[in-house]
């Protein structure tokens, strides 16, 4: 019986390749990037702190080519080097690590919280939910970017200030969106009948309420997580740009907002960087598309016109 | 239709979210790093510093209890006194006003560009939908959501270099001196005093980054006007109106966009909070003032009563934006009566 489950499970997800073009590709790009930040994790083609020029005699320790700053990419060095003769792939490959875990960090945790907050708003006494809908509306209308600005000064640069801002600005959308799709239920008769039943509230809630609502939450924030992963890296663009001296943190957004400066001349700082958060990008947001049209099948009838 | 009611209640909902956030901004002084008197202050040094802290300390009204604080909070930010940014060493009021009406120009050019743009792609791509437009206009719709935008400015700018024009900065520095400042803007400057060159030429800087600014607004229009105007295609009224002999591009951008005005103006309503991010970035790359090159000057100082003050300024810029659209909404669309 539990192997049947689990070979439906296995033919649904398999047709899904069938179905959509656009998440296969999207999965294929998804599935690259989690093995090369895996990679990333545990080893590097060149350690991260190649400070300065190299001398011979750790080369011949190393058995590796020199790093010189700024060098262009070439056989050795496939992204070429940055202002501190550091290889940029191997920084490229930790960095893939920090954007992975920092986006499915803060879409899983806004989604959780949004549930939480839409919940709370939508099915519990007046008074909460007057006050947890102003609580909605005020984190929606803060600016991530300068709510990340003071953080950094606060808590200081690095992944945990970012992260903050953006589970604070995300997760009233999820709490709204929640908000919305709990009024609706609770008109329903089944939610009636339970609360007829004498059923308490958390019951209903666990029972009833949250699996509704949650697949259709997570599939808006697997949509998202594209945008999420853009918008950690403007905001940690902003952050390279600002830093005065050369940032220790591989993450690609820094990166490419430190390289900046170099732009004129050493183009490939910043212009790699970008490139990996662009085809994450592309691959998380194909992903989305793919499972919203998979899932919903009036998507996938035919739409030509007969006009 | 007109509910008058409504939105008088929505106004006011926003200015309690106004007050909301200047609470917030109040909480993060609060725990600003070291004391709040010392920030405040300007982080004096030297043998006056006792001085200016303890002034400082009454100013904001440290010794008194909190609710008292947060009211002389509010009551500061409504006389405009914000303290003294420790970057520009000039009220915070001044920077911040002189750097967001130029952040806004660029924003308010780039969705001037994207909306018309936007709306027009988006009816191809519904009317062909299933057709090589269609398919090309989604690729071309997703590669722009997925794309940082401050990476194709970069690619942009390096791209202009190499044609060797010059497109850096708000204007022309030999200009600068020439135009006076009546309202922070350049464009709506030079209008005033009726130069035509400067018009012109405040006008091709500002283009390059409004068209990439204008990426993210445009392409999310066409992808929410292919879902929902295909829809909207199949149903009675459109056959109906097919049927009568009306011509297809009146029943379309007529009587079929007409339904879709409130899911856009809703739409925008968002993506203006979330362009502003786009803005703050591409602007550092064209060398332009704004809010994004604020930012970047007051984090290695540690420029905390510019940033607060940006916050707030930010978030009371959002609470109109959608109050605005909010009522775009309610006017355009008769069914919402409340």
């Amino acid at each position: 019986m539990n192997s049947r489950i689990v070979e439906g499970r296995l033919t649904a997800f398999l047709n899904l390749f069938k179905i959509s073009r656009k998440f296969s590709i999207g999965f294929t790009i998804m599935v690259i990037m989690a093995i090369l930040s895996i990679i990333g994790f545990f080893n590097t083609p060149y350690h991260l702190e190649g400070w300065g020029i190299v001398t011979e005699e750790t080369m011949k320790r190393q058995g590796l080519p020199p790093c010189l700053p700024f060098n262009c990419p070439n056989i050795n060095h496939v992204f070429g080097t940055d202002d501190m003769g550091r290889d940029l792939f191997s920084r490229i490959l930790v960095g893939a690590h920090l954007a992975l875990i920092q986006t499915v960090a803060i879409v899983f945790i806004s989604i959780a919280l949004g549930i939480i907050m839409g919940i709370a708003a939508g099915y519990s006494n007046m008074v909460i939910e007057k006050i947890s809908t102003y609580l909605i509306e005020l984190l929606i209308v803060i600016p991530s970017m300068v709510l990340a600005a003071a953080l950094v000064t606060i808590i200081g640069r690095g992944i945990q200030s970012v992260v903050i801002a953006l589970i604070a600005t995300w997760s009233p959308w999820y709490a709204r969106l929640t908000y919305i799709l709990v009024r609706q239920l609770r008109e329903l008769d089944f939610i009636k009948i339970c609360e007829a039943m004498g059923f308490t509230k958390t019951y209903t809630i666990f029972r009833h309420i949250i699996p509704n609502v949650a697949p259709i939450i997570f599939v808006e924030g697997i949509t998202d997580s594209g945008s999420v992963l853009i918008e950690i890296a403007s905001i940690n663009f902003l952050i390279g740009v600002a830093s005065l001296t050369s940032i220790d943190l591989p993450d690609w957004g820094m990166i490419v907002g430190y390289g900046i400066r170099y732009i004129r001349t050493f183009w490939w700082i910043s212009f790699f960087p970008g490139l990996f958060i662009a085809l994450t990008a592309l691959g998380l947001i194909l992903l989305g598309d793919g499972l919203t049209e998979a899932l919903s099948p009036w998507l996938r009838r035919r739409w030509r016109l007969w006009f | 239709m007109f509910s008058l009611n409504y939105i008088i209640k929505r106004v006011v909902s926003a200015f309690i979210v106004v007050l909301g956030i200047l609470v917030l901004t109040y909480i993060l002084i609060y725990f600003s790093p070291g004391n709040p008197a010392y920030t405040w202050a300007g982080r004096p040094r030297g043998p006056r510093a006792e001085e200016a802290i303890k002034a400082a300390e009454s100013e904001l009204g440290l010794d008194k209890p909190l609710y008292l604080q947060i009211y002389i909070h509010i009551n500061r930010f409504f006389k405009g006194d914000w303290g003294i940014s420790l970057r520009f060493k000039q009220p915070v009021i001044s920077v911040i006003t002189r750097n967001l009406v130029a952040s806004l120009e660029l924003l308010i050019v780039a969705f001037f560009i994207a909306i018309p743009l936007g709306i027009f792609l988006g009816v191809m791509s519904a009317l062909y939908r299933g057709y090589l437009v269609d398919k090309v206009l989604y690729t071309i719709s997703a590669l722009f959501i997925s794309f940082p935008r401050f990476w194709i400015a970069i690619l942009l700018s390096v791209f202009l270099q190499m044609l060797g024009v010059n497109l850096f900065g708000r204007i022309a520095p030999s200009y600068m001196l020439v135009i006076e400042s009546v309202s922070g803007s350049y464009i709506i400057d030079s209008i005033i005093s009726g130069k035509a060159e400067i018009f012109i030429d405040a006008l091709i800087r500002i283009l390059p980054p409004a068209i990439i600014v204008a990426l993210y607004p445009m392409s999310l229009t066409v992808r929410v006007l292919r879902y929902s105007l295909s829809e909207k295609l199949y149903e009675e009224y459109v056959k109906q109106a097919i049927s009568f002999g009306l011509p297809r591009s009146r029943v379309v951008y007529r009587y079929a966009l007409r339904g879709m005005v409130p899911a856009i103006s809703q739409l925008h309503g968002i993506t203006f909070a979330y362009s502003i991010v786009d803005v703050a970035t591409v602007e550092n790359i064209f060398g332009r003032d704004g809010i994004g090159s604020t930012i970047v000057k007051a984090i290695p100082y540690n420029d905390y009563p510019l940033i607060i003050g940006l916050l707030a300024l930010t978030g009371i810029l959002f609470i109109v934006v959608n109050t605005i659209s909010d009522i775009i909404q309610i006017v355009s669309d008769p069914r919402v009566r409340i």
